[in-house]
């Protein structure tokens, strides 16, 4: 018999994040209230610093803020038949069989529309959907993922986009990069692509050594980081990789606990945790590690709204060990677990 | 005192009908600051959620050129 899963979350409320009915803060995980009435294991969720999608069979939900504040995820109407979806801090994109959508701000121009503004209802953006393999959306950047051809729209200021000379790029443009890409993530100012090799690359800004590279090195065009990655995740300011031999490696930001050496520093190279893990994630400020045979993570980082699940709401500077967990998203100050 | 980040004007988002310039917290709020506060040269942008700030890195003609946005 399949395993009745069952959404927890805590942190950050304020943003209607948590699923609750409440916009309080939690520091235990609590059942999603407002995914009670859902057969949970249908559901597909994303979520970032500000909004989350809901894919329940066809249908796809809202939730979180843009415009208005929404709670109780709200059906998005006018779109059917889903495929891929993906959601950056303040917009989303949505790639259906009629085409390819984006909700949210286009203020940095990262959906690519004519107009600096956000949009509250989906917009359809011109581009042959026919051949997306997969979309990312990041801080204020968006990508397409094709065979062989990657492009991407928004802030380029830090290079997040890898093109050059160009602060903020207008509409979807061809990156140039060498390889083919599977999969993209985003911090703050710096992208990471894993390449269909399962090596792992990096561009835009290392001012906290996020690229693992010395602190001389600001501004970085594509630069190949590790070989044989499992998985990988962004924070704002810092990243964490897990190697296909098992070894797990953060590097970037540490004044906040990110890097959980219990040292609060920054670290420009990377570090390697003494912890076996199968799966890495961040919030925009921590780190958390998942052992999914054992049914637990390993947490550390800023903890200002409870979003380690510890309990309490103090910084955690070491890695802390929490049981009984099945799988985890985390993304901003808020994680979605189940259990 | 320390700041969590160094964040340009540009990079921040103005409303000019509120005259207030937001920049997103890694909590999910936002960062905000007054034109009126840029105006009197106070440079530090509070997260009304968070302990967090930021350090607002603008020019003596920052008032002027957002003043005039409406």
């Amino acid at each position: 018999m399949q395993q009745q899963i069952q959404y927890y979350s805590c942190g950050s409320g304020g943003c209607g994040l948590l699923l609750q009915e409440t916009l309080e803060d939690l520091n235990i995980p609590k059942k999603c209230q407002q995914l009670i009435n859902k057969n949970q294991n249908d559901l597909k969720i994303k979520f970032s610093g500000l909004i989350g999608l809901i894919k329940e069979n066809d249908k796809i939900f809202i939730y979180g803020q843009w415009i208005s504040l929404y709670t109780i995820p709200k059906e998005i109407k006018q779109i059917q038949s889903v495929s891929k979806f993906s959601c950056g801090w303040q917009h989303c994109l949505i790639l259906t069989d009629k085409g390819l959508f984006g909700i949210g701000s286009n203020k940095f121009n990262e959906l690519g529309l004519e107009l600096k503004q956000i949009y509250e209802e989906p917009q359809q953006i011109v581009f042959d959907h026919t051949k997306i393999n997969n979309i990312t959306c990041g801080f204020r950047q968006s990508f397409i993922i094709q065979d062989e051809l990657i492009y991407g729209v928004g802030q380029n200021k830090q290079n997040e986009l890898n093109i050059l000379n160009i602060k903020i790029v207008e509409q979807f443009t061809k990156i140039n990069i060498q390889g083919s890409i599977k999969n993209i993530k985003c911090g703050q100012k710096f992208t990471l692509a894993l390449l269909n090799d399962n090596s792992l690359y990096g561009w835009g800004s290392n001012s906290f050594g996020q690229l693992s590279q010395e602190s001389q090195f600001q501004i970085l065009e594509q630069k190949e980081l590790m070989k044989d990655i499992q998985d990988f995740d962004c924070g704002w300011s810092h990243h964490v990789i897990l190697t296909k031999n098992g070894q797990v490696y953060i590097c970037g930001r540490g004044d906040l606990g990110q890097q959980g050496d219990n040292k609060k520093q920054h670290n420009y190279n990377y570090q390697l945790i003494d912890l076996k893990v199968t799966k890495v994630k961040c919030g925009s400020e921590s780190t958390i590690l998942l052992n999914q045979e054992k049914q637990e993570i390993f947490v550390s980082g800023w903890n200002e709204h409870g979003n380690l699940g510890l309990g309490h709401n103090n910084n955690v500077y070491q890695f802390e060990r929490i049981e009984m967990i099945n799988s985890i998203k985390a993304k901003g100050a808020t994680i979605l677990l189940s259990k | 005192m320390s700041v969590y980040d160094e964040i340009e004007i540009e990079d921040m988002d103005f409303d000019s009908s509120t005259k207030m310039f937001y920049y997103p917290c890694p909590c999910g709020d936002r960062f905000q600051i007054t034109l009126e506060q840029i105006k009197n040269r106070f440079d530090i942008a509070q997260c009304p959620s968070c302990s967090l700030q930021i350090r607002v890195i603008f020019d003596i003609n920052s008032y002027e050129i957002y003043s005039k946005i409406k």
